[in-house]
């Protein structure tokens, strides 16, 4: 019961902000406002449910901004120069999205790199790619090419009031969820994170874990990657950049809500939480660059709130322990 | 009064810009299909007795040009009085917030947006939805791949083969040239650089031009690759450097400084306040000047007339275009717009 009501307080913090920018603002409460932060609080929280699993392993991926951008790319490329049909551009974006995931992998699991290094050099790399797969003009200067296969903007379009993609967000982050509490792929997860040596020596293939979280990571970055295009109606070379770096504050901000190790409910709520923000300073009309400190302090609030959390919660379970021993004692010299 | 005949010519051209709007909207009343252009314009606004909220939408605050247009905005509709709000809104040149601040505005129900776009295609489908919800939008600069109200924009190949000829000019038609050129993502709206290298190949042959490098904006880019221009050719082959933004024609100047080429020919376009300075001291040579606060002010009437009559950009066939042309600024001539 506790726990679950443990896991109410980031939606409950969330609701009382919804309700006090709809109460103090004219445009918050409206079914497009509403669509539109779902639809953006998605996009960031389906790389978020990857990353998750990564940062729960004990790694990081700093290289998921990048692959979003290249699989937006090459699903482009796919759609306008190969004229292939909206099925099959998206499944071999999620392909491509995949094979980034298991680069850092096999950087991470054979060229024994720290997942940082690899992800960060990655990220370089694959932003290379998403140059070289750009469309070109006849005189070889790189050109944004806006798409017309109709299929695949539906899947950037609302289906009666919801976007595809905050389906599939919810989906995914039910179905990450039951994985990683109710299976034993879940358990081991956690265990990487705790001690990777330890993990190993109880029996755990960590390498085959590895690649697949860094491979769920490429996946979640692909599926994100296709709604942000389909949504955009194209993509341009810095498609993606930044998404990195929110992925893992959400993963934060999760955390601090939950109160210690997240989990990919922790981290919907971070996605919904940093959209919130940002869409509710929009109705203020705040200029972006105080939307930036405004956020930076939040975060900043919600860590060391978790973090006085966690010190207080260490120090009554000392002082619990303590009080044991205490009794124990009085019980053994009574004894005598 | 050379300023008051450009400000008439440009107004004169607004009003043509509206005449066509008008007409286009007139034909597509007559047009069965088009029904929904005639009921859109009984639903104008009133310029004086309605509320009117007008969004301007950067794609960088922190660029000369982008302040410049942002000022022009809040001149021109000053003059509306206080029904007008005006806001503006900085995309950090990031094409999907630009997205999102569109949608965003679109759920605010703003009337018009003025918008200075990241990218003319990965903002088009914004552009179309705002249209369709009833928001104009007058663009400037970077033109943006649907139908919409108007834009607002120089010629940029037109002005290229002008600067192309006045460059050999100077050069007394002979000589080795250097380009510091857009960034790749802009090359296909940027074509200043095209126009002028077909000009110098095609009607000065005794001009080299060793090199075309592309620059991010910044003046520490114009001063790095201008570096790597005199190491790579000499300091003695290099006449002539040209830069598609006087921010980096300002880093290549200081590049020559400091390697004593003191009689390279800088250009540099845009006409900042920096380079208008440079040139006035002696630095810089020529930059191609752009009213921008003058394009503004004109693209903010252009949207409020569009908002009064209720021309929706949607319904147009084509996006109506008003281009500006851009003024050579010497030693000359500085002292016309340069005002410390």
């Amino acid at each position: 019961m506790k726990k679950l009501l443990r896991k109410c307080v980031p939606f409950g913090i969330i609701l009382l902000m919804m309700l006090i920018f709809g109460a103090t603002t004219e445009y918050f409460f409206t079914m497009r406002n509403l669509n539109s932060l779902l639809r953006d609080a998605a996009i960031l929280g389906i790389i978020g449910v990857g990353i998750t699993f990564v940062m729960l392993g004990g790694e990081i991926d700093l290289s998921v901004g990048s692959t979003m951008g290249l699989v937006m790319m090459v699903e482009a490329r796919l759609l306008n120069s190969f004229h292939l049909t909206a099925a099959v551009s998206v499944a071999l974006g999620l392909v491509v999205g995949v094979a980034c995931g298991l680069l850092n992998s096999l950087l991470v699991n054979r060229m024994k790199i720290d997942s940082f290094i690899a992800t960060l050099a990655n990220q370089m790399l694959l932003r290379g790619l998403v140059y070289l797969c750009s469309f070109h003009d006849a005189k070889g200067s790189i050109v944004t090419a806006t798409l017309r296969n109709r299929v695949f903007m539906k899947l950037g379009a609302p289906i009666g009031e919801v976007y595809p993609c905050a389906i599939v967000w919810i989906v995914l982050v039910a179905v990450s969820y039951f994985v990683l509490k109710k299976t034993k792929f879940g358990v081991y997860t956690y265990a990487c994170g705790a001690s990777e040596n330890a993990a190993r020596l109880s029996g755990i293939n960590t390498k085959n874990m590895r690649r697949i979280f860094f491979a769920a990571a490429g996946f979640c970055a692909a599926i994100s990657g296709t709604f942000m295009l389909a949504w955009q109606g194209a993509t341009t070379l810095d498609g993606g950049s930044g998404y990195e770096f929110n992925a893992l504050v959400t993963m934060v901000v999760g955390g601090a809500f939950i109160g210690g190790v997240t989990d990919t409910i922790g981290t919907a709520a971070g996605s919904i939480f940093m959209i919130l923000i940002v869409n509710g300073l929009y109705k203020y009309g705040i200029p972006s660059e105080y939307q930036y400190i405004v956020q930076g302090v939040l975060i900043i609030g919600l860590s060391a709130f978790s973090a006085v959390r966690a010190y207080s919660a260490a120090r009554r379970a000392q002082k619990q322990a303590y009080a044991a021993d205490l009794a124990a004692c009085g019980k053994e010299a009574a004894a005598k | 009064m050379k300023q008051s005949m450009k400000k008439l010519v440009c107004i004169l051209l607004a009003a043509a810009l509206l005449l066509t709007l008008a007409a286009c909207s007139g034909a597509s009343e007559e047009a069965p299909e088009n029904t929904a252009a005639s009921a859109s314009l009984d639903a104008g606004k009133s310029l004086t007795t309605d509320n009117i909220k007008i969004a301007y939408v950067a794609a960088d605050l922190g660029t000369e040009n982008n302040q410049k247009w942002d000022q022009g905005c809040q001149e021109a509709l000053s003059g509306y009085g206080d029904r007008v709000t005006y806001t503006s809104w900085d995309c950090k040149s990031d094409a999907s917030t630009q997205n999102q601040i569109i949608e965003e505005l679109i759920a605010q129900e703003y009337d018009g947006i003025f918008l200075h776009a990241v990218d003319g295609s990965a903002v088009a489908a914004s552009v179309k939805k705002a249209e369709e919800a009833g928001v104009n939008v007058v663009t400037i600069n970077l033109n943006v791949d649907t139908a919409y109200t108007a834009h607002i924009g120089a010629p940029n190949y037109d002005s290229g083969v002008t600067m192309g000829r006045k460059l050999a000019e100077m050069m007394g038609g002979k000589g080795g040239m250097v380009m510091i050129g857009p960034p790749v993502a802009f090359a296909e709206v940027i074509q200043t650089d095209d126009a002028i290298i077909d000009t110098l190949e095609a009607e000065y042959p005794d001009i080299t031009m060793y090199e075309e490098v592309s620059g991010d904006w910044s003046t520490e880019s114009g001063n790095q690759i201008m570096r790597d221009f005199i190491t790579k050719y000499g300091a003695d082959k290099i006449n002539c450097v040209w830069c598609c933004n006087d921010g980096m024609a300002l880093g290549a100047l200081q590049a020559l400084e400091a390697a004593g080429m003191k009689d390279v020919i800088v250009t540099g376009t845009d006409g900042s306040d920096a380079a208008l300075e440079s040139i006035a001291n002696g630095g810089m040579t020529l930059t191609m000047l752009t009213e921008s606060v003058v394009n503004a002010k004109i693209g903010c009437c252009i949207l409020m007339e569009a908002i009064a009559t209720g021309v929706r950009g949607c319904d147009l066939a084509e996006t109506p275009q008003l281009m500006l042309e851009m003024t050579a600024v010497t030693a000359e001539n500085v002292s016309t717009y340069y005002h410390p």
